[in-house]
């Protein structure tokens, strides 16, 4: 669980520090990839069997696995839309840079 | 009351289908439908599927939203001359996206409906290719991306305390700072989301004004069921309001000084406890206001539009005798008062600019004679002689270093601190 918190952290400040827009979408996507892993975690408990019926009766909670494919969906929905528009971006712009992006698409 | 959510998922399909058969699309009426739809049916709660399923409630004050929704829908159906059949159907499942956020009651609904409604904006915006368009839906996709997982923390520590994702009464403190920051990145109010200027300021007129006008509502109405009616966060978000409202000063282009007055006003949405009214008369003018700005850029408008616009802007800044003069009394604060006065004044300053044409009246631009509404307080009228004596001497040429993604995500953090740290 720990980890999960640091991988969205360390997500966040990617976002933060890099400049390189690839590299911020990156950083996105292992903040996200951070709470998909959290909702895995918090539903395991020491022990516990996966959630597949075998007649046994001690399982991990299958509701927040079950839920997160969702946010796993939406994710990458996201990241697509995003590359995609980095990609248009960078060709009509020839910059990576977001410092120069923001100073060429100033007013 | 599940009989009435299946008309209401029948009717949301019916005029999409319509459209491919017949081009010209029926959307002029469909926002009409579903406001009716709403109004139809009853209040309350329902809960689909067992303890696990996802939990609506619907009460008067998502009724109020739903109408103002439709209304600024409807204002840009009427507006917008050509339709493709992609815009359409963005256009479309775009409402429904928003008037579900009003009925729901499911903390992972929510997060689901928020980031369906980014994609659905992302996808509208980038119909321009433009360069700043595109930078500004990139900004606005990685803000509400890190927005969206500190989100998914907070529900994850509400569903280990409660065992289910619907709001509870109370929430503790971890998970209340990730939830709000979350969602205040994904909104756009000073600092954590000034992502909202460029955004909504780059797009084509009929896109800000939904974007200003309808898709706040869709993140305003989460915010205020999650922290409920007495929160801590009042005096942050009113003086998030404040320094929102003082961006209007930073750019000479009028869009952007609306795009601001937006960021002002959702700001002091946040901090009333009621915000349904409030909503409505920034929904309306507001949207109104972003339709007409191409008149602005020319500097010429027609001498009805000209009053309508006047009574947009007062009603903005809660002058009497208007719908946004009962919407702030419920909040005695000098904060709000003064936030919604000076993005006003920005926005006066650029119609006191333009020359006025005599011209015809259309159809479409009837709505901001709603906002006219017999209320008179007597604060307001103080406020009339102090925002003419604003407008006479404003300096609008300063940049701010504020509108970058790093700036919005820092911010985030740091609040994200103070209100473990705080509160």
């Amino acid at each position: 669980m720990n980890a999960a918190l640091a991988m969205i952290m360390i997500g966040a400040l990617g976002v933060v520090f890099n400049k390189n827009v690839f590299v911020k979408i990156l950083s996105v996507e292992v903040s996200n990839i951070g709470s998909v892993l959290l909702f895995v975690a918090t539903s395991y408990t020491s022990g516990s069997k996966p959630p597949i019926f075998d007649g046994k009766l001690e399982y991990a909670d299958p509701i927040p696995q079950a839920v997160i494919i969702t946010a796993i969906v939406i994710g990458f929905s996201i990241l697509s839309l995003s590359v995609s528009i980095i990609s248009d971006l960078v060709e009509k712009l020839n910059r990576e840079n977001s410092d120069d992006i923001e100073r060429m698409t100033r007013d | 009351m599940k009989a009435h959510l299946i008309i209401l998922f029948l009717l949301s399909l019916t005029p999409i289908s319509m459209f491919r058969i017949l081009r010209k699309p029926l959307t002029i009426l469909y926002p009409m439908i579903v406001s009716a739809a709403f109004f139809v049916g009853k209040t309350g709660d329902v809960q689909i599927v067992g303890k696990f399923g996802v939990h609506l409630k619907m009460g008067n004050d998502s009724r109020i939203f739903v109408l103002a929704v439709s209304i600024s829908f409807l204002m840009v159906a009427l507006r917008k001359r050509d339709w493709s059949a992609r815009e359409a159907i963005l256009f479309l499942t775009s409402i429904l996206t928003i008037s579900a956020t009003f009925i729901s009651y499911d903390l992972f609904n929510i997060y689901v409906l928020m980031e369906v409604l980014s994609v659905q904006a992302g996808l509208m915006a980038i119909r321009k290719k433009d360069e700043k368009v595109l930078w500004s839906t990139l900004k606005y996709l990685i803000v509400g991306s890190i927005g969206a997982s500190l989100y998914l923390v907070g529900t994850i520590i509400v569903y280990q305390k409660t065992g289910s994702f619907s709001i509870p009464k109370e929430l503790d403190k971890f998970s209340m700072a990730f939830i709000t920051t979350g969602m205040l990145m994904r909104a756009g109010v000073f600092g954590l989301g000034t992502w909202l200027l460029s955004f909504h300021s780059s797009v084509d007129d009929e896109l800000s004004a939904l974007f200003s006008g309808a898709f706040i509502g869709g993140i305003v109405f989460p915010i205020h069921r999650v922290l409920g009616n007495s929160h801590q966060l009042v005096y942050v978000f009113q003086t998030l309001s404040i320094f929102g409202s003082l961006v209007v000063f930073s750019s000479k282009n009028y869009k952007k000084i609306l795009a601001s007055s937006t960021m002002a006003h959702l700001s002091a949405m946040l901090s009333i406890p009621d915000p349904s009214l409030y909503f409505l008369n920034h929904a309306v003018a507001k949207t109104f206001l972003f339709l007409k700005s191409g008149d602005f850029k020319k500097g010429v408008i027609s001498k009805p539009d000209i009053i309508l616009s006047l009574i947009s802007i007062a009603s903005l800044a809660g002058f009497p005798f208007t719908l946004g003069a009962l919407a702030e009394n419920q909040s005695h604060s000098i904060l709000l008062m003064l936030s919604s006065l000076i993005s006003s004044a920005g926005i006066f300053s650029v119609l006191s600019r333009v020359k006025p044409l005599s011209g015809g009246f259309k159809i479409s631009s009837i709505f901001p004679i709603i906002l006219v509404f017999p209320f008179f307080s007597f604060k307001s009228l103080l406020s009339l002689f102090s925002i003419l004596g604003m407008t006479l001497k404003i300096k609008r040429d300063r940049k701010l270093f504020l509108e970058k993604v790093e700036w919005n995500v820092a911010f985030g953090l740091i609040f994200l601190a103070g209100v473990i740290l705080f509160c």
